[in-house]
């Protein structure tokens, strides 16, 4: 029978739009686009039912949970929570001081924490001392969503797309962050400073005292073997490839260890966990594998190294932007998906390049607009929630300037690292 | 006491207007969308009667003056039963025009309930990419469909009529309300244009 790859273009973007319009949640859009997918896949005999299942990377989702219940277990304990301030109290009482060290913390947390749960503890630790010290709350919750999203796009652990293309293009914890996390801790003081240029208006009120603000950690114990547990995680990871150890393993053992040594029900650390991601990446794979298969992927592929003219250079470019660019609109798992199999495809003799230019561009188009990213969103239902006026198109304006400003420091970037001549 | 004039024709008084539309709201939109279909269907299927009628008329009435013609008249304007046939036909077409306006009247308010369903009052871009979302859907049900039916073997032919047709009809209601949403869209942009230019002048 005649394949007709309209018909499974078709169901990709419809699996999109019913995510962006918010028809359904991204988990069920990308569930009814793997259901007609594999239906109609089986009734043109473009895979077989067997196939399907064999889609979905097991390893992939092995990796998420794995880190998801880590740091579910880990973040109950108040660690980061404790440390954000203990941050707070050492940078005194100037607001432009306390920008940048709730910035730094927040790109940090995020390293390990999932961004929404790094939102929900930065924001209230950014509103609360606002409320404290009389400081306007916008400057310093905006900055804590958009280094949020900015913080973990140097390490393979730190989003969701990272373990996708990670895994993908076969780099272990240590090769993934010698590429990337100079390039992230660089990207920090860049969108800091440009925060801190657009708001620097809103950050001259004079200094407030905070000796007598005090940190009390209830449950001391937990959070010293909250700490542990992230220690032999991050050691874990960083001795992988000498260990032969692979990333999915290494979160299974530190989730298994993070369960039986606290004290927390694991029924509710399931519970918490975020599935909809989980049944997102499962269902896309579906989509995107299936659609490998009518040979549409492969046609980007080739158009990606046409417009590319077959340079290195020019198809890194290419891939930052376009992957910026469509992570603004779309959900960076689903780009990062989209994207793996022609990166996969091409023919090029390196492709670390290609894959640090994914990474790149998925993790930074994801905070440009509050209507389209999760953390933004989050950061201004906050500042509602605290009965403050916010004006959409300014923070538009703020997020698109930063992911503007970072993107063409990351082309930059690229090109010098891996040395890219055109 | 000011008065405003109805797209019906009827005269409403301002007071009886906000009472209608508090009704609207405390009843919900099923109210609101069964009133509307109480007026607007009677009408249109009493206009498509007469449509139907007018269009039987111009098939036959022409057929009983072929031969009669007017002089000094260009073909086919001399022809009686061109043009009996023209004008019945014109009226058909008139009735059936008013016989559609008021189905897709009738459908505004189900419309609405469907897009306050679908999860309240949306941006105009959203609503614009849900009902395109919703258009790709109900095309690729259709294909899914459309090999149960054929393998069906007999009652399957007509099992596809019916999914095409329902397609067709689906399709035409988000066709329309995203031509609607649209209008309303530029609408209110150009109105916005004209009274900053009335303020300028």
């Amino acid at each position: 029978m005649a394949i007709e790859p309209v018909k499974y273009m078709l169901v990709y973007v419809l699996t999109l739009l019913l995510a962006v319009s918010e028809v359904f949640p991204l988990s069920v859009s990308a569930m009814l686009g793997a259901l007609l997918m594999a239906w109609f896949g089986l009734n043109d005999g473009l895979f077989t039912y067997e196939e399907i299942f064999s889609f979905i990377d097991l390893r992939l989702i092995a990796l998420l949970i794995g880190v998801m219940i880590t740091v579910e277990t880990v973040g109950r304990s108040g660690l980061f929570r404790v440390l954000g301030l203990y941050a707070v109290k050492l940078a005194g009482g100037s607001p432009a001081g306390l920008f940048v060290v709730l910035s730094v913390i927040s790109a940090a947390t995020s390293l390990f924490l999932s961004d929404a749960a790094a939102v929900l503890i930065l924001s209230a630790t950014a509103l609360a001392i606002s409320r404290e010290l009389g400081y306007d709350p916008t400057p310093f919750v905006v900055a804590s969503a958009l280094m949020i999203n900015l913080g973990g796009t140097g390490t393979l652990i730190g989003s969701v797309s990272n373990m996708i293309i990670g895994l993908n293009a076969g780099f272990d914890f240590v090769e993934f962050a010698a590429y990337l996390l100079p390039c992230e801790l660089m990207l920090w003081w860049i969108t800091i400073a440009v925060l801190y240029l657009y708001y620097r208006e809103r950050l001259r009120d004079s200094p407030k005292l905070v000796e007598e603000y005090h940190v009390r950690v209830e449950n001391k114990g937990e959070v010293i073997k909250a700490a542990l547990i992230l220690a032999i995680m991050i050691g874990l990871y960083v001795s992988s490839e000498r260990l032969g150890v692979p990333a999915e393993a290494i979160a299974l053992f530190t989730a298994v260890l993070a369960l039986t040594t606290t004290r927390y029900d694991p029924v509710e650390v399931f519970e918490r966990l975020d599935w909809d991601t989980v049944f997102f990446v499962a269902s896309f794979l579906v989509l995107v594998r299936g659609l490998e298969r009518t040979g549409i992927l492969q046609a980007l592929s080739q158009l990606i190294y046409e417009a590319s003219k077959g340079s290195l250079a020019y198809a890194t470019l290419l891939t930052l932007l376009v992957s910026g660019i469509t992570s603004i609109l779309l959900a960076n798992v689903a780009v990062a998906l989209t994207f793996v199999p022609p990166l996969k495809a091409l023919n090029l003799p390196d492709k670390r390049p290609l894959w640090s230019a994914l990474v790149l561009g998925t993790n930074l188009g994801g905070a440009s607009i509050p209507v389209t990213s999760v953390v933004f969103a989050m950061a201004v239902g906050a500042l509602r929630h605290e009965g403050l006026k916010v004006d959409m198109g300014e923070l538009s304006k703020v997020g698109l300037l930063t992911s503007m400003a970072q993107l063409a420091f990351s082309a930059l970037y690229l090109l010098a690292y891996f040395r890219l001549s055109f | 006491m000011y008065v405003h004039v109805c797209s019906r024709g009827d005269v409403m008084s301002a007071k009886d207007r906000e009472l209608k539309s508090e009704e609207a709201v405390k009843g919900g939109a099923l109210l609101d969308w069964r009133e509307e279909l109480r007026v607007r269907l009677p009408r249109a299927a009493l206009y498509l009667l007469v449509a139907i009628a007018f269009y039987i008329l111009s098939v036959i009435v022409p057929g009983l003056v072929i031969g009669v013609k007017l002089p000094g008249v260009l073909e086919p304007f001399s022809r009686l039963d061109w043009l009996l046939w023209a004008f019945l036909l014109l009226i058909a077409l008139a009735f059936g025009g008013n016989a559609v306006y008021n189905l897709l009247k009738a459908l505004d308010p189900l419309l609405e309930a469907m897009a306050r369903r679908m999860g309240g009052n949306v941006r105009p871009a959203k609503r614009v990419a849900r009902d395109v979302a919703y258009m790709l859907l109900v095309v690729l049900v259709a294909e899914a469909l459309t090999p149960i039916a054929e393998s069906l073997g007999g009652p399957g032919q007509p099992l596809k009529i019916v999914i095409g047709v329902t397609t067709l009809v689906l399709l035409l209601i988000l066709v329309y309300d995203v031509g609607k949403v649209t209008y309303r869209y530029i609408e209110s942009k150009v109105e916005l244009l004209i009274k900053r230019l009335e303020k300028i002048v």
